[in-house]
């Protein structure tokens, strides 16, 4: 059984050039793969660790802080004592209460989690596939849960309506879910041979399962009227608009529960970097590693887009901006790309619903907008230096 | 300048033609109808027999949905147009794709492209001019003649309540967002979608804007054109009296809707949602400036202000 599995045939291989000097380096020997990594690397992690935390700490309070509606940060301030318990100031004007309580500050918390989900649900994809363009899009989670969210849109009055009726506005979001639940179900069945998985055709099987829903997606909107049209279309480019305190309790425990799940499998990824047959010498069951790490991308990624629509590029973008100065080793990677993810995605949206005030963009477009030059000029400079990715 | 122009010479020049050519055979008219409104005003003028296909968006009265369809007026087909054999396309500046609508300029079939105006005049005009297509000049008049009044009344109704100067209910606006406001008008936030985040609302140079204006209330959102997400917070500050949303399912959907749009965080805290001063309206007849708008605008406008009186 260890004999059929061929190190060199997955696609991804040839992506982390770092890693295969390290793998020349160790391959015969039989090595703590973790601790071989860590040593390649210097370490400027915990000062980057400190660094992160604060990021994400101020752009918080930024966002908080900011809004379409400019509200004081003195007055922001006994708002957030006064909730919890304590009065400061004598009176407080309950709209600017309502709308830093029950509006922006559901808001920030859904971007932070959402946001770390992406980030660390993209480098753990990006480990599991060995290929840097790895994200859970790829998979087939996205394409399934929006074409199942454009159903209940095109379909909510009509024959879907008994549906819509019982889940009100969750509807929409167990939908994403569920979609995007099932085509990774399929996507992983299709490469599940021998009670092994193939890395490799599940890639292909999640490019032609995401080929299949983008046209039935295609099919919907062609039957779609007009405000379906452009509910969709707005839908597909992601918003944190919606969040409350509601849509947070179904979504938080999801969320954190992979955001803290995910880091443990970091030894069993750093494994995977030399190879599908080294990590199996290592000791390692693949076979639970890819299971559970794709069930828990799965819901992190299910429930972000349900809740959020598609955003894009921060799950790409994230990992490689840390490994750039961290390096490949998952054990930091994960939980440094969750701080950073998070950070990113609520500056993001800061953006999103302050750029055009009253209005808002769709937070996708930010995402991408500001993320795909920004990546184009990493890669440049990378080039400069000699080096590949 | 450039398109109107154009437009209205198309439309003056069909004009002439219509004009010769339906005196000499009136039954002999085909038309293709590719916008609802239009539909209407040629049910309404009981002109449906001269109707042989129309496009998607004719959603009333019931029995044109058994008509043929030619699809959706922004993306049309011309060979599916011209298997209908008309005499006759009517449609308005909406219709597409442009390269369809060159094609079906050259086909030899007369096409009207009505100009989209939200007011009371674009609605004179089309009838007048589809009553001249159908030979039903009278029943056209008449069909004006009872839009005018009602539209009139409305706006009677509002001058008296600006003369008398209604109290207004809740005197909450906030910093940045406060327009001008008339003591008493009612503000609305018009729903077109609710979509999963922010709904998408109506701003300027829309129909619901324009019918917001006509009822005498007054658009919290007046600063982009078209309909666009909004920022919930600026919602909830705008603090709206009342909320419109379109519907399109069945009556039984409208219970739901209204949930659905108090149930967003931002809807919850203004006067609107407090209240449950929301109301389903028909994209068609709220939205399309065809026969209905009158009743229409009448029903909103008595809705916004109980107290107004005016004869139905």
């Amino acid at each position: 059984m260890l004999t059929s599995t061929q190190p060199h045939s997955s696609p991804g291989r040839q992506s982390c050039e770092a890693m295969r000097e390290i793998t020349a380096t160790h391959r015969s020997e039989n090595v703590d793969a973790a601790s071989s990594v860590a040593h390649a690397v210097g370490s400027p992690r915990w000062s980057l660790c400190i660094g992160l935390f604060v990021l994400l700490i101020t752009v918080s309070v930024t966002a908080l802080g900011v809004g379409a509606v400019s509200i004081n940060p003195r007055e922001i301030i006994s708002i957030l004592v006064d909730s919890l318990g304590f009065s400061l100031a004598g009176s407080l004007d309950p709209a600017y209460q309502q709308i830093i309580m029950s509006i922006r500050f559901p808001r920030v918390a859904m971007a932070v989690l959402v946001g770390a989900g992406l980030a660390i649900s993209g480098a753990a994809m990006q480990g599991l596939f060995r290929n840097p363009l790895a994200d859970p899009a790829l998979i087939g989670i996205s394409s399934g849960a929006a074409l199942a969210a454009v159903a209940v849109i095109v379909f909510g009055t009509t024959f879907l309506s008994g549906y819509t009726a019982f889940w009100g506005i969750y509807a929409l979001p167990l939908a994403a879910f569920v979609g995007g639940l099932v085509t990774t179900f399929l996507v992983y069945q299709f490469s599940n041979f021998n009670s092994r998985t193939s890395v490799s055709t599940m890639l292909l099987a999640g490019i032609a399962i995401n080929a299949l829903t983008i046209a039935v997606t295609g099919l919907l909107t062609y039957l779609a009227n007009d405000e379906q049209l452009r509910t969709l279309t707005f839908w597909s480019m992601g918003s944190l608009g919606g969040a409350s305190w509601g849509e947070l309790r179904v979504a938080a425990p999801i969320l954190l529960l992979s955001i803290v799940l995910i880091p443990l499998r970091a030894n069993a990824l750093n494994a995977l970097l030399l190879g599908e047959s080294e990590a199996l010498h290592l000791g390692y069951n693949l076979e639970w590693v890819k299971r559970g790490l794709i069930v828990l991308v799965a819901l992190c990624v299910g429930v972000s887009v349900s809740f959020a629509g598609i955003i894009g590029f921060i799950g790409l973008i994230t990992p490689h901006l840390l490994r750039l100065s961290i390096g490949p080793d998952h054990r930091f990677l994960l939980p440094f790309s969750a701080l950073l993810g998070a950070s990113l995605l609520l500056a993001s949206d800061l953006l999103a619903r302050t750029l055009v005030a009253p209005a808002e963009l769709p937070i996708g477009i930010i995402t991408s907008l500001v993320g795909g030059p920004f990546f184009l000029w990493l890669l440049l400079r990378q080039r400069r230096r000699g080096e590949s990715w | 300048m450039m398109p109107r122009l154009k437009c209205s010479i198309v439309l003056s020049f069909s004009w002439i033609l219509l004009s010769s050519a339906v005196t000499a055979q009136a039954q002999a008219v085909r038309i293709v109808s590719v916008n609802g409104s239009v539909t209407e005003i040629i049910y309404a003028l009981g002109a449906e027999q001269a109707l042989v296909g129309v496009d998607t968006t004719s959603q009333y009265p019931a029995s044109a949905l058994k008509l043929r369809q030619v699809g959706y007026q922004r993306n049309l087909s011309i060979e599916g147009i011209l298997s209908l054999k008309p005499t006759h396309i009517l449609a308005t500046t909406s219709a597409g794709p442009p390269a369809v609508v060159r094609q079906l300029r050259n086909s030899g079939v007369e096409l009207v492209q009505f100009e989209e105006r939200y007011d009371l005049g674009s609605i004179i005009e089309r009838i007048q001019m589809v009553a001249q297509l159908v030979g039903q000049e009278e029943k056209g008049q008449v069909l004006v003649e009872k839009l005018k009044k009602q539209f009139s009344e409305v706006e009677n109704s509002i001058q008296k309540m600006s003369h008398q100067g209604l109290e207004n209910t809740n005197g909450a606006t906030v910093s940045g967002y406060s327009q001008e406001l008339k003591k008493g008008v009612k503000k609305v936030l018009f729903v077109l979608a609710i979509g999963s985040g922010s709904p998408l609302a109506a701003g300027k140079k829309t129909a619901a804007n324009a019918m917001i204006e006509l009822a005498g209330g007054l658009n919290i959102f007046t600063d982009f054109e078209g309909y666009k997400p909004v920022n919930p917070e600026v919602l909830a500050a705008a603090a709206p009296d009342a909320i419109l949303i379109v519907s399109h399912g069945a009556e039984k959907n409208n219970v739901r809707m209204v949930d659905k749009v108090r149930d967003i965080p931002a809807v919850g805290v203004t006067p609107a949602g407090q209240q449950k001063q929301i109301r389903v309206v028909d994209g068609l007849r709220f939205l399309g400036f065809g026969p209905r708008a009158g009743e229409a605008l009448q029903d909103f406008h008595a809705y916004l202000y109980p107290a107004a009186q005016f004869t139905r």
